[in-house]
């Protein structure tokens, strides 16, 4: 078992085929967090309840994402999220999974492993996404 | 002959934050609003990135004030509405925080 940071191969696919739509307005996204017992990578589809992480003030299905419009930086084009935090939760997770809720069955855009075990009391556990650059933002095209 | 770049997919890395039986500082809010608001190229000018990094600087510093002054009136607001509901004891822990 094991989480790896990488775009899921079938968001690749599900691009050209047309079913995301990162504008603020469109297909809104989540991100679930889970324990170093899940299996996340790029051969992740959809989101799955197996080795999601729980504790108090974490609801299941995780927190939806804002601020994602996509724009181009460049000739490079990129998605960015507005950091995410769970407040007062009390919770361990070692990675997470961003996935589309609102489009039919949960397809997953990418697997986020962070390094090890992350816990929190009692406290905030927040999502520091990267700048929004050309080399450093979360989805980027080039 | 002529050469072409592949075009590519790829992904941030992200970074998480957490804290105990609290909740974040106004330093780190403050911190993540400049990070976010200036973001310094590694391949600028050196002139011009001492003027980002001050320029960034400020923008922390700025929204550190305001941020606590924000938490102040928040709280001002908590404890005006315990007081009112009879709760003086909770209205003193948070004037106390």
């Amino acid at each position: 078992m094991a989480i790896t940071t990488a775009l899921c191969t079938s968001f690749k696919v599900e691009i050209l085929k047309g079913v995301h739509n990162f504008t603020a307005a469109g297909d809104q996204y989540k991100l679930a967090l889970y324990t170093s017992s899940a299996s996340l990578g790029a051969a992740t589809t959809a989101y799955a309840s197996t080795n999601e992480a729980s504790g108090t003030n974490y609801t299941a299905k995780g927190a939806f994402l804002t601020s994602i419009t996509p724009v181009a930086s460049g000739t490079t084009a990129l998605v960015d999220f507005a950091d995410l935090t769970f407040s007062n939760v009390t919770i361990t997770a070692r990675g997470s999974l961003i996935y589309g809720e609102a489009i039919s069955g949960d397809p997953s855009v990418c697997a986020l492993d962070f390094g090890g075990d992350k816990t929190s009391t009692a406290g905030d556990f927040t999502i520091q996404f990267p700048t929004a650059d050309a080399s450093n933002a979360i989805i980027r095209i080039a | 002959m002529a050469f072409f770049e592949a075009p590519k997919l790829e992904v941030g890395n992200v970074l998480v934050a957490t804290t105990n039986n609290k909740g974040h500082d106004p330093e780190f809010w403050a911190q993540t609003i400049a990070d976010r608001i200036v973001s310094v190229g590694g391949n600028c000018h050196p002139v011009i990135a001492q003027q980002a990094e001050e320029f960034k600087e400020s923008v922390r510093a700025t929204a550190l004030h305001y941020i606590k002054e924000a938490i102040k009136s928040d709280r001002t607001t908590l404890t005006a509405e315990f007081e009112r509901q009879g709760h003086k004891d909770m209205a003193d822990i948070i004037r106390s925080l």
